[in-house]
């Protein structure tokens, strides 16, 4: 029997620990080293379930997944309040406690003897007998765990995930809440890790805590960051690569006292020459549109866009019309706040401000800086809750809604910073935006549906970039982006919402006269469509030629509201913000 | 040689060829990011004691010469050289110690460091002993700095991290000041504030000719720029267009549009 073929099932074994953590660690970028402790938890329940209480192989397996996938979710949820960092420690402390309890004397896992003689792998009477039958079951395991990663990359719940680890309070404004879905990655992940160990116990016959320290964690994660974090074929190749090193070892005959040494030797070899030469991998992570292209995806780098003179095709928008407004639009209301107050440790930001936006208008929020404006956004928007005081969205009280929840019902809002998904493509970003996107599930629509969705999400996120006239730019990364067009795609992906009010923090700042004239007759377009919008700007003219109806506020108050050339030649105005006066 | 096509103006300046009282001399430089090239032949000068803007549409590379300048990006081709010294090889710490400061776009501060702290990381940067008096100057400017001194610069709003940025830059008592969009963020009164504050430092009475600093603006709001410049310079898809002493805001405002239509 050839030596490499005995080793074929172990490293099918790798590839099924390797696809499925680079899921979590490297789609999700949920650093975890518990991986490993998952794994143990699928091994001991079949070593337990098959040798003490008798259990069919079969059956012990399916447990054994059901017990590690449950676990996965359970140890992840306190980590996912710190996300990177914290997420990372808390795997390693669940690492560790799951090998102090597989070590601890105990008549479940046998402490540090092991559960040895747990019977070969085996569906009724067939059981697999020899290298080439688990060969022959092993590998399609290994394939299908690939598939279905395969299928969930090209799925919407690839972008979701994309996007909620850049940056999750955007994530929430675009409705991507990321509490539920994680937490189902999570537990798909270490349902794999515990599938990954009832095929080790049945590989192997035997098992003990040695094989499930904390040391062969990072081994698991090492194969991910060496075949190339959040690509699926870079974590199957990282786990051929490196589960081959202690076979080679095996393979040159070392004595067994050096051969431990040696194997580590060669993985952190191994490690330091892929992260100097290569940092991101040997597959490195590419967004969707370099995936089809391979690379050919034209540099489109800085052609010339088309003149702002060219009138944006608003009618090929798939805006449903909301209820537009009756002919009095102005006594009805979009959005109220009353008496909104926050503090933030002492410093009073809001200091009861009352508001009533009216629905089917603009309106525009003037102010010198620090006077509260972006906290009143975040306010109205739900990424921070007030101290006193209450919002109503069309006569609905919002007070104790998320962000999400309010993305749901129709509020859709931009950052000043931009805040747009790194390492997203332009494209992509738009289409994390649209409505469909915030009601995204990791089963049915990542791993039943697949790509099937895809195409119409995409053919929808370039009418909105096309209205913004970016359509050219859609397969550079956001942000290598000039700042104003990193705006227009922040322009964009909030009009993707489809909300049916838009709050938009300093839409204009770092945008040029063209692209202000872009951004301005869409925002007039759509409240021609019955959508309200609100606006922060620092562009009095702009502001002043496009809103119906204008708040100033200072130190936390508003000092002025009404029609906007009253507003901006009222004293106090011209004092504190023009400094005209 | 300067190719594109110049919509008239005066023609630069021969005296400013890589002489020791230049603050900054861009000489036909083409720079990028990987294939793609954003600078076309760029040549662009700046004296000690001098306001220098760029202006253009989104996309004209206006941030990337900030960047060429500063050392973050290293020209294909042509030289950088400031005050007689050829930077175009040196990495950007060397340059700040040569006196190059940038006040990169969105005004990004340390959060976690006070805004007392921030400014001090500022003056570390040169050690240099004008560092003191322009701490006070920049207080002045921005009493809300002064206000604000102990709290955590990320409890700041847009608009008073982009002062604080550009206080940062100023405290190094640099003797080129590269500006990224300053407006970005700042209310009209404020952006009005900084820019009179800035062309006071350039032309700084007390100092000597060649010890003024020199200020390289980049800038969207065309108004704001025309209103504190001394020189003006029009980029278009990476190449200057145009320039221009005591610049006209409509006429400026004119040549963008005309500019961008014509492509």
């Amino acid at each position: 029997m050839n030596f490499w073929l005995t080793q074929v099932p172990l490293l099918a074994m790798y590839v099924v620990l390797a696809v499925s953590l680079d899921l979590l660690a490297g789609v999700a970028e949920l650093l975890s080293i518990a991986q490993i402790a998952f794994m143990g938890v699928g091994a001991y329940s079949v070593g337990y379930l098959t040798v003490t209480a008798h259990w069919p192989f079969l059956l012990a397996t399916l447990v054994g997944v059901l017990i590690a996938a449950l676990a996965g979710a359970i140890s992840g949820i306190p980590g996912l309040r710190g996300r990177g960092f914290i997420y990372g420690v808390m795997s390693f402390a669940v690492a560790i406690v799951a090998y102090t309890a597989f070590n601890a004397p105990n008549n479940i896992t046998n402490g540090a003897e092991g559960i040895a003689g747990v019977p070969l792998p085996s569906v009724g009477a067939a059981a697999l007998s020899d290298t080439w039958s688990f060969i022959a079951v092993y590998v399609p395991i290994a394939v299908v765990i690939v598939l279905l990663r395969w299928r969930l990359d090209r799925s919407p719940v690839n972008l979701a995930l994309r996007a909620i680890r850049s940056d999750p309070m955007a994530g929430a404004i675009s409705g991507i809440g990321s509490g539920r879905l994680l937490i189902k990655v999570m537990a798909l992940s270490a349902g794999c890790a515990g599938l990954g160990g009832a095929m080790f116990a049945g590989l192997i016959g035997f098992v003990d805590p040695s094989s499930f320290s904390v040391d062969q964690g990072f081994l698991l994660l090492v194969m991910v960051i060496v075949g190339g974090k959040g690509n699926l074929w870079g974590a199957a190749f990282g786990a051929i690569l490196i589960g081959s090193v202690p076979s080679l070892v095996t393979y040159v005959n070392l004595p067994s006292s050096t051969a431990g040494s040696i194997e580590q030797i060669i993985y952190a070899l191994i490690l330091i020459v892929i992260i100097r030469v290569r940092a991101s991998g040997i597959f490195p992570e590419r967004h969707w549109l370099k995936r089809e292209r391979r690379g050919a995806a034209a540099p489109v780098g800085m052609t010339p866009l088309a003149p702002a003179a060219a009138t944006p095709p608003l009618s090929a928008v798939p805006l449903d019309p909301v209820t537009p407004p009756p002919a009095n639009a102005d006594t009805v209301v979009a959005l109220e706040c009353k008496d909104l107050k926050k503090s933030f440790g002492g410093v009073k930001a809001i200091r009861g401000v009352s508001i009533a936006f009216p629905a089917g208008r603009i309106t525009g929020i003037i102010g010198a800086n620090g006077a509260g404006k972006t906290t009143l956004i975040d306010l109205l928007s739900g990424v921070q809750r007030p101290d006193e005081g209450s919002v109503e969205f069309f006569g609905q009280e919002l007070r104790r809604s998320s962000a999400v929840t309010r993305r749901r019902k129709g509020m859709g809002r931009t950052f000043q910073s931009t805040r747009l998904f790194h390492g997203l493509s332009a494209e992509e970003n738009v289409m994390s935006g649209l409505g469909s996107m915030s009601r995204i599930g990791l089963f049915r629509d990542g791993l039943w549906r697949g790509g099937r969705q895809v195409p119409r999400l995409r053919k929808h996120a370039n009418v909105y970039l096309e209205e913004v006239q970016l359509r050219a730019r859609l397969g550079m990364d956001a942000l290598d982006l000039p700042y104003g067009e990193q705006k227009l795609v922040g322009l964009a992906r909030a009009l993707a919402s489809d909300a049916s009010v838009l709050l938009l923090d300093e839409p204009f700042a770092g945008v040029s006269a063209d692209g202000v004239s872009v951004m301005s007759n869409i925002l007039r377009d759509l409240t021609q469509k019955g959508r309200t919008v609100i606006l922060i700007d620092h562009n009095v003219e702009a502001v002043v030629g496009l809103v119906d109806y204008m708040v100033a506020v200072d130190f936390g108050a508003v000092i002025a509201d009404g029609d906007p050339k009253d507003v901006i030649s009222d004293r106090r105005v011209m004092q504190s913000y023009l400094g005209t006066a | 040689m300067r190719s594109g096509s110049s919509t008239g103006g005066t023609k630069p300046e021969e005296s400013c060829e890589l002489d020791g009282d230049v603050a900054l001399q861009l000489a036909e430089v083409d720079a990028g990011y990987g294939k793609v090239e954003a600078l076309h032949e760029v040549t662009v000068s700046v004296r000690p004691g001098e306001v220098v803007g760029i202006v253009g549409a989104n996309g004209a590379g206006k941030s990337t010469i900030a960047k060429t300048v500063a050392g973050f990006v290293r020209p294909s081709s042509g030289r950088v050289i400031s005050h007689g010294v050829d930077v175009t090889e040196l990495n950007v710490r060397q340059r700040v110690r040569r006196g190059i400061s940038l006040v990169p776009e969105g005004g990004p501060a340390f959060r976690g460091l006070s805004v007392e702290e921030n400014l001090l990381v500022g003056a570390s940067a040169t050690a240099s002993d004008r560092s003191a008096p322009m701490l006070e100057q920049v207080l002045k400017t921005f009493p809300v700095l002064a206000e604000r001194r102990r709290q955590d610069a990320g409890l700041l709003s847009g608009g008073e991290r982009q002062m604080l940025a550009v206080g940062r830059a100023l405290v190094a008592a640099p003797r080129l000041l590269v500006l990224d969009e300053p407006s970005i963020g700042l209310s009209p009164l404020m952006l009005n504030r900084l820019l009179v504050q800035v062309g006071d430092l350039a032309r700084n009475e007390d100092a000597t000719d060649a010890d003024r600093m020199g200020v390289l603006l980049m800038e969207q709001n065309v108004i704001a720029a025309c209103s504190v410049v001394d020189r003006i310079y029009v980029l278009h898809l990476g190449r200057i267009v145009h320039e221009a002493a005591s610049p006209d805001p409509d006429e400026i405002s004119e040549i963008i549009l005309r500019s961008l239509g014509s492509t």
